[in-house]
């Protein structure tokens, strides 16, 4: 198990730091970063990123609802 | 014809120096050996190791006797064989009528057998000489005059020859063991014995001839420790200039050191019998065994399966939401990649895109391990944990003989 966290650890350093210098080498040679977010809104990413997070904030309201009414639900329970 | 000195066959340097560093294997071997022999009948144990004293006394090189010799414990077993052996015998002649030679000779069979251990074991290497030579004989063995010297005072063909043969009688003699005075006359009376009366005043010259070297030799043999003082011979090892010391006034103090030695076997003898005397005749084997507790049995479980369950249910947590991360965000970074490469004419636009990607991925990568690791290693330390502790609280460990 600690040699495959050394590994992970490895490959996710290697990862960032590509991940890191791309972003670095690609805002250096002129990227346009509004255009950049305004494409990725647009596109798949943003529409799962906009479902999950309409996914978690009805989740939430489910939960707090059946909160709230838990005592009118088992008034046994809650006397 | 062959210079008699230099042309030798290897012979012991050092003939009555025992170092201490040897004694101590020794005795340990004995003091083993004294305590794997208690099956023994107290005398014939003492025997035994006598013996066994013995053959290291009349051992040359103490550490090639202790290889030949293997291991206390062998020779324990070799022992134990012929004592066994004889004993049967011993037994049905006490029946009969005890105090016969056979007896004796059945009694005794573990004798021969260390006896043939000794022989076989001195075989292969040369035994110590006992006899200390006196300071006006000559020796053989001391390597001390050089060359020149030597061929300035060569003895004649006679007596070269005559030399020669003392030396292949001493050779012939389990290695030097009689000593050079009797050698000599013995030497003497043969030549006096087998040559005819025309021949005898030759033989009277190599005779002198003998005498002459051995005077020689004997005034190198002083001459020496000097020069290894002064530092003449400095490639020669530390070890045997060490071991040249004692030729100075070799006679003296090598029996000094041999009536040592003896002092120092009999004194370790002495520690052997002491301590197989204090020795337990029976040494109790011990057994680890578990008992279990009934009472523990049962309630360990009781306290142990609900915690768990909790333990597993708050582990699982954490690790399904690791796994929902890791889920999400490789996702997220896949179709980043996708959107990117379809939608980016610019190439610096589409480097930012693929950077973020991969750091989406290797955070996916490291929310999967940590999943990974909260299920296997946690939550399986957790029930390894509880059952390695279940065996610790429900069984005891006791001591059984």
């Amino acid at each position: 198990m600690k040699k495959a966290w050394n590994v992970i650890i490895v490959i996710v350093f290697i990862a960032v730091l590509l991940g890191a210098i791309a972003i670095g080498v690609g805002y250096l040679t002129g990227a346009d970063m509004e255009q950049v977010y305004t494409t990725l809104a647009d596109s798949p990413p943003a529409y799962f990123i906009q479902n999950m997070i309409n996914y978690c904030t009805q989740a939430y309201e489910y939960t707090q609802q059946f909160i709230a009414e838990l005592p009118a639900r088992f008034p046994a329970l809650f006397g | 014809m062959s210079d008699p000195v230099s042309d030798r066959p290897f012979l012991p340097e050092r003939r009555f120096f025992i170092p201490e560093v040897t004694i101590i294997n020794k005795q340990r071997f004995l003091a083993e050996l004294a305590k794997l022999l208690t099956f023994m009948y107290e005398e014939d144990r003492q025997h035994a190791l006598a013996a066994y004293s013995e053959m290291f006394e009349a051992a040359g090189d103490e550490q090639a006797l202790l290889q030949a010799l293997v291991s206390p414990l062998r020779q324990a077993v070799e022992v134990a064989r012929a004592y066994n052996a004889g004993k049967p015998a011993l037994t049905e002649s006490k029946k009969k009528k005890a105090g016969t030679e056979e007896d004796e000779n059945n009694r005794f069979a573990y004798l021969d057998t260390i006896y043939r251990i000794r022989a076989e074991a001195l075989s292969g290497q040369p035994e110590k000489i006992a006899e200390p030579v006196d300071e006006d004989q000559f020796s053989l063995f001391d390597e001390s005059a050089s060359n020149s010297e030597r061929k300035a005072q060569a003895p004649s063909p006679a007596a070269a020859a005559a030399i020669e043969n003392a030396v292949a009688e001493t050779l012939t003699a389990d290695w030097g063991i009689e000593p050079v005075e009797a050698a000599a006359e013995g030497e003497r009376a043969e030549s006096a014995e087998e040559t005819p009366l025309a021949v005898q005043p030759e033989a009277d010259r190599a005779e002198d001839a003998v005498v002459e070297e051995t005077a020689a030799v004997e005034r190198a043999d002083r001459e020496e420790p000097a020069k290894a003082d002064e530092g003449e011979a400095p490639n020669e090892p530390e070890e045997t200039a060490v071991s040249d010391e004692p030729k100075a006034d070799a006679p003296c103090k090598d029996a000094g050191a041999n009536e040592k030695s003896t002092e120092t076997l009999a004194a370790v003898a002495e520690e052997i019998s002491v301590a197989s005397e204090q020795m337990p005749a029976r040494i109790p084997v011990l057994k680890n065994v578990r008992k279990p507790r009934i009472w523990a049995m049962i309630l360990y479980p009781l306290l142990a399966i609900p915690l768990t369950l909790i333990g597993i249910v708050l582990l699982l947590v954490p690790a399904l939401a690791c796994l929902a991360v890791a889920i999400g965000c490789g996702t997220l970074a896949i179709l980043t990649i996708v959107a990117a490469l379809g939608s980016f004419p610019k190439l610096a636009n589409l480097l930012v895109a693929l950077g973020a990607a991969l750091i989406l991925l290797a955070f996916a990568l490291l929310m999967l391990m940590l999943f990974i690791w909260l299920l296997g290693g946690a939550i399986g330390g957790l029930i390894h944990g509880v059952i390695a502790l279940g065996g610790k609280c429900c069984y005891k460990e006791v001591s059984v003989e």
